[in-house]
């Protein structure tokens, strides 16, 4: 059994320490879900990646699916036909599913379908900070807010409970700091998953042409009034009292800012904790606002609850002033310094923040980069020497994963990047508007499945003359090395077709296809300056730069040996260090040296050194 | 009772793994303990940082000017962390020294200890590279530096030292717990012949 099969299906009563993710797997399992969808994305990865490693024990789907939007279908009809499931991605990929989320709510569900989305305030991982409690008002679906792993595993089988006892979907917003903190967390019992559904022929209720979805409209405002009074009386919302006037409705993880906040005051208020922020739950508010003079609200992100607050305060003719985003702000995580500074105005009083040693000496900073061996690095190199080559400057529009990370210097190719799929798209527009530089599309491996074969064909379709550099290495590596369907591998790790970039392209109508290993530089400048003749001459050209992820490689010990330098031999020019930025290679005594524990025998120092001095360890 | 602990380092070094090693031994101990990571994009060789919290806490992250501790392995990122720390609060730091490729100043080592001996801390610095040259293997150095911490007594009074090796021995296996033995003496010496740097404020 692996660590993640004894954590997930630990027996009843235990306490294990688990990753918040983890615990969201865990209670979708103890509900016995049937079917789990995603497309990876961080802060979301592992919950289908630990339900993965555990889905031919438990004989259920797992799938890492092209897209949230797909994720998102077939996760949504299992409960149609019965089968409890969910689907997870993260804040930006629900944008990717939001199509069918508007209407999951019309149609509703015959099994528990919870919807998680897990944002990332702050944008560690991402391209920015919405808060998906929005899409909750927007698309008439409750949502749920754990505060801690605990919590998450708690309202992931309640929001599948409360699923499939009304027919509704339900969403659990979870957040950085809830996905990825570990905690303790009691396992509560297994029960047996149903992964079989039935589908009997019911138009009336599954197909919303317009006369069936005029009717659900009608039956959904119904729904969502009764949903207001259902979510007052769960347990999770919990109304701690005290003396105070002071009311604090905390949200999710503003839950455990407030009581660290509070404690480190030596203070007391009233605290609302609340794990349904969407829709607000008035009754329970009406409970909590006896004998107050004031209300702070602490949630993370956007005034979500402070808004239908203020709202609901209006309609009751109750005058009590509400405080939040105007002395918390909008911007960032939560943290215990920030909410503290809010309560402490709260009761009028003045608290400093620990005092912080100034240093004389500032750290320089150390940004992610590419890791030593990367593909990418390889492929940039050439794509930098192609251009020079041609005495061209092209638009490099860029995309999602590791390959943002060409945005930095040596080699500044990533001009624009905006969502997953928007350097195919953009290069569209730019093709037709910017007519005098040619654009350069580079996108990876499964970010052209998840949305870059549309605007592919849009290029095809629509004369928009480019080059599409695909960076093939093998996986998803952002987040973590899950497959994808040019991997030929499932989720389960089980083989299936494995599908060829190339042959989408052929089929499509590119005018021009080249494959190269990046590894092989002189091959791949040959390609990449093919390619752009084809496309500075109207035509779209398809390249394929295909090497394994080296981190992938590492694992599956496929690397056979490391390179050195030649210390007689180089002559110290730098080269090697100034154009390829690689970790492996340090500067000591004027001269580079490569870090043995570092480097993964790519080989390209050996290859653009002008003097021969980078050579195979083995070779000693 | 409540200490805060940060872990610092590059994305690589191992830094989830260590601070889950002593979530894992408070779970068994049955204290309260709550563990923030970095996942994603910034695990790419680039800073890392997790938070640890045990005992009476809510919160998952830590204020800085606030940690108890702060366990660095490697020495830049342990000047960037250090403002975690509280006024005579411990800075374990490895010697390992990976300055970002490509930059054009960068202090050296000698400067980093420089501007640390200034601070009112108390600090423990490991020569983690022996060790890596010792057992020809660089993926250790979280380990050395786990058990480097082990030896500080406000520690192991809380989780005792036989929980955490046995956690090492059964999830990473033999060279990790050699590794985390060896963290563990060097410091225990380093500690009992004062081979400390201690600032007058502060008391040892």
């Amino acid at each position: 059994m692996s660590k993640v099969e004894k954590r997930l299906l630990g027996e009843e009563t235990l306490t294990i320490f688990m990753l918040g993710n983890e615990a969201i797997a865990r209670g979708a399992i103890e509900y016995g879900i049937g079917v789990a969808t995603a497309y990876p994305g961080t802060p979301s990865s592992e919950i289908v990646g630990a339900l993965a490693e555990v889905a031919k024990d438990l004989d259920i789907h797992v799938e890492w699916s092209v897209n949230e939007k797909t994720a998102f279908e077939v996760a949504y009809a299992a409960a149609m036909s019965g089968v409890p499931s969910v689907t997870a991605m993260k804040h930006v990929g629900l944008n990717v599913a939001s199509d069918p989320l508007m209407t999951s709510a019309y149609t509703g569900v015959k099994a528990g379908f919870l919807i998680i989305t897990a944002d990332d305030p702050y944008m560690h991982s991402s391209q920015n900070e919405q808060d998906n409690r929005w899409y909750g008002i927007h698309a008439y679906i409750p949502v749920l807010e754990p505060s801690d792993p605990q919590n998450a595993k708690d309202l992931t089988y309640l929001g599948l409970q409360l699923s499939e006892t009304y027919g509704h979907p339900f969403i659990l917003r979870s957040v950085t700091r809830v996905s990825h903190t570990r905690a303790p967390v009691k396992l509560g019992a297994i029960r047996s998953p149903r992964s079989t559904g039935v589908f009997p022929r019911e138009p009336i209720k599954w197909a919303v042409i317009p006369v069936h979805a005029r009717k659900m409209k009608l039956k959904l405002i119904e729904k969502w009034n009764l949903l207001k009074e259902v979510l007052a009386d769960i347990p999770y919302n919990k109304f701690e009292d005290t003396d105070s006037s002071l009311l604090i409705v905390a949200s999710g993880i503003g839950y455990p800012y407030v009581k660290e906040a509070l404690k480190l005051l030596n203070k007391e208020a009233k605290v609302l904790k609340l794990v349904t922020p969407v829709p607000l739950p008035i009754k329970l508010i009406e409970k909590a606002i006896k004998n107050i003079e004031k209300i702070l609200v602490v949630e993370e992100t956007d005034p979500v609850v402070e808004i239908q607050l203020k709202a609901a305060l209006l309609d009751m003719g109750v005058n009590i002033k509400v405080y939040g985003e105007n002395i918390i702000g909008r911007v960032g995580e939560l943290t215990t310094d920030r909410v503290a500074h809010a309560i402490a105005k709260m009761f009028g009083i003045s608290w400093s923040p620990p005092s912080i040693f100034s240093l004389n000496l500032e750290p320089p900073p150390r940004s992610p980069i590419l890791c030593p061996g990367c593909p990418h690095r390889a492929t940039f190199y050439a794509l930098k020497l192609a251009t020079k080559k041609l005495g061209i400057d092209p638009i490099y529009s860029g995309d999602i994963g590791c390959y943002s990370l060409g945005i930095a210097p040596p080699f500044n190719v990533q001009d624009v990047i905006i969502e997953m799929g928007g350097s195919i798209g953009l290069a569209n527009g730019f093709a037709h508007t910017v007519r005098d530089r040619l654009t350069i599309a580079i996108i990876g491996d499964s970010t052209f499945f998840h949305a870059g074969i549309p605007p592919m064909i849009n290029a095809i379709y629509n004369s928009a003359p480019m080059v599409i550099l695909l960076l093939d290495n093998e996986t998803t590596g952002m987040t973590g090395f899950q497959p994808h369907p040019g991997t030929g591998i499932t989720a389960k790790g089980e083989k299936t077709k494995k599908i060829y970039v190339e042959e989408l392209a052929k089929a499509a109508g590119v005018d021009y296809v080249g494959i190269f290993d990046p590894y092989n530089i002189k091959k791949a400048v040959e390609i990449i300056v093919e390619g752009i003749k084809v496309a500075m001459n109207g035509g779209i050209a398809f390249l394929v730069a295909r090497r394994m992820c080296s981190l992938l490689a590492q694992r599956l010990m496929l690397l056979k040996h490391i390179y050195r330098i030649d210390g007689e031999r180089c002559t110290g020019c730098q080269l090697c260090v100034k154009t390829l930025s690689c970790p492996a290679i340090v500067i000591k005594d004027e001269k580079p040296h490569i870090l043995e524990s570092l480097c993964r025998g790519c080989g390209i120092c050996a290859e653009i050194c002008p003097v021969k001095a980078v050579v195979k360890k083995s070779e000693d | 009772m409540k200490i805060e602990i940060v872990f610092s380092g590059i994305g690589g070094q191992g830094i989830i793994t260590m601070s889950s090693i002593i979530g894992v031994a408070c779970t068994k101990l049955g204290i309260n303990v709550i563990t923030a990571e970095t996942h994603g994009m910034a695990q790419r060789m680039g800073s890392v940082e997790v938070f640890v919290r045990i005992g009476d806490v809510y919160a998952p992250l830590i204020m800085p000017g606030a940690a108890d501790f702060v366990v660095a392995l490697e020495m830049i990122e342990g000047l960037r962390t250090v403002r975690y720390l509280k006024k005579c609060g411990w800075l374990v730091i490895s010697n390992l020294y990976l300055p970002p490729p490509e930059l054009s100043s960068v202090p050296t080592r000698s400067d980093i200890l420089n501007t640390l001996n200034q601070l009112p801390i108390k600090m423990l610095q490991i020569d983690v590279e022996s060790i890596i040259e010792k057992l020809k293997d660089s993926r250790i150095s979280n380990t050395v530096m786990l058990g480097a911490l082990m030896a500080i007594d406000e520690i192991s009074k809380i989780i005792p030292m036989n929980i955490v090796e046995d956690i090492i021995d059964q999830v990473l296996g033999d060279i990790n717990r050699e590794a985390f033995l060896m963290g563990y003496t060097q410091a225990l010496e380093k500690l009992n012949k004062k081979d400390v740097a201690i600032a007058n404020v502060c008391t040892f």
